[in-house]
């Protein structure tokens, strides 16, 4: 995935995720914002076919990109217990 | 979090999702609809076609023709080893030469891959009267569902809240409820409304119960409630025939796991690069 940093610092960070969409953006800034160390998580499209840019700031216990990286961690895990559950869902049909 | 099925065929399937948030079912949603790639007729050579129809026309109706995809022979061309150019790993070709008069159906383009054959054979493409010919060279590619609408491998795909009823000591078993429920999942039980278990997945949530209920003159407050259950949903995806709808549902979970694991690799990167920088 390609990422450009706008701002990165010990408690905020602006990415864009260059060629994504709502798709994958809006299950992602849900994630983070699960997280008890993150104040602000949010995405926005300038325009349609914009490039999302993530805010994220912290409230100063974790830096954004860990938190970021605890997210997807999180997010592999729901996608492995899914397909797993699926396919012993499937195997009993 | 867990998949349930109620109902799963080659063509449809009814699930319960549990234990996931707004967010991740809505993009599991999006990713069955526009992520997961299967064949459709991209580019099409005209060698005659003296039908009423513009060539333009007759190759958006080819392009509409859903085509049965094995995702294991076929590549997305941005991702063939050819780098798009074409190949045998990247596209497929049918043939059609039909003379009027007749209807021209959809059984009618010849593959060169009887695999990916389309997937209904009587879909009408266009007529063709007396010393028409159509005579043509098509060429199926995989592509995503939010390139164009051709290549979604879903007809409908949706998800509702799973509803709670509810129905308190206040009911006093006129039925009116039972009456005005247009999925009939409510009945009469000892002198109070009950619901029907096996029903209850049907619920629209429409709240017309909770209507009539009002209207029997009980109060400002209804006895029955519906409300929706928070983290679980029940799921109604359809595909178009090109895939198996099991496929769909694996194919979409691994593409939002692959992008996750890509984001990741992306943080990798970034991390080593900023901390490189601080030991310089």
């Amino acid at each position: 995935m390609d990422i450009k940093v706008l701002e990165l610092t010990g408690n905020k960070a602006r990415l864009v995720f260059v060629g994504e969409g709502h798709t994958f953006m809006n299950m992602l800034a849900e994630e983070v914002l699960k997280d008890p160390a993150v104040d602000v998580a949010t995405y926005a499209m300038e325009f349609q076919f914009s490039d999302p840019e993530l805010l994220i700031t912290t409230t100063g216990k974790k830096d954004p990109l860990s938190v970021l990286r605890d997210a997807c961690q999180r997010l592999i895990g729901y996608c492995d217990a899914l397909l797993e559950s699926a396919k012993r869902a499937q195997a009993q049909q | 979090m867990d998949i349930v099925f109620s109902r799963l065929g080659d063509n449809e399937a009814r699930f319960v999702l549990e234990g996931v948030s707004d967010g991740f079912a809505n993009s599991f949603r999006r990713a069955m609809m526009s992520e997961v790639p299967t064949l459709a007729i991209e580019d099409v050579r005209i060698y005659d076609n003296t039908s009423v129809l513009f060539d333009e026309i007759l190759a958006s109706r080819l392009g509409l023709i859903p085509i049965r995809t094995d995702l294991s022979t076929y590549r997305l061309p941005s991702r063939c080893e050819c780098g798009g150019a074409g190949c045998p790993r990247c596209y497929t070709v049918y043939t059609l030469s039909v003379e009027g008069p007749c209807m021209v159906y959809s059984g009618d383009l010849v593959p060169r891959d009887p695999a990916a054959s389309p997937v209904h054979d009587r879909i009408p493409i266009l007529r063709l009267f007396e010393n028409q010919k159509l005579v043509l060279e098509a060429r199926a590619v995989l592509g995503k569902g939010k390139e164009h609408s051709k290549w979604q491998p879903t007809i409908a795909c949706g998800y509702k809240h799973y509803p709670v009823i509810t129905i308190d000591d206040r009911c006093d078993g006129c039925g009116m409820c039972v009456d005005e429920c247009p999925r009939g999942r409510l009945a009469n039980g000892k002198g109070k409304a009950r619901v029907i278990p096996e029903r209850l997945e049907l619920c629209l949530l429409c709240r017309l119960c909770e209507k009539a209920c009002k209207r029997g003159g009980i109060g400002s407050e209804p006895a029955i409630r519906v409300d929706e259950e928070r983290s679980r949903y029940i799921f109604n995806v359809e595909g178009d025939g090109s895939l198996p709808v099991r496929e769909i549902i694996k194919e979409a979970l691994l593409h939002l796991k692959e992008s996750t694991r890509s984001l990741l690799e992306s943080l990798d990167e970034i991390a080593g690069g900023t901390s490189d920088e601080e030991s310089e």
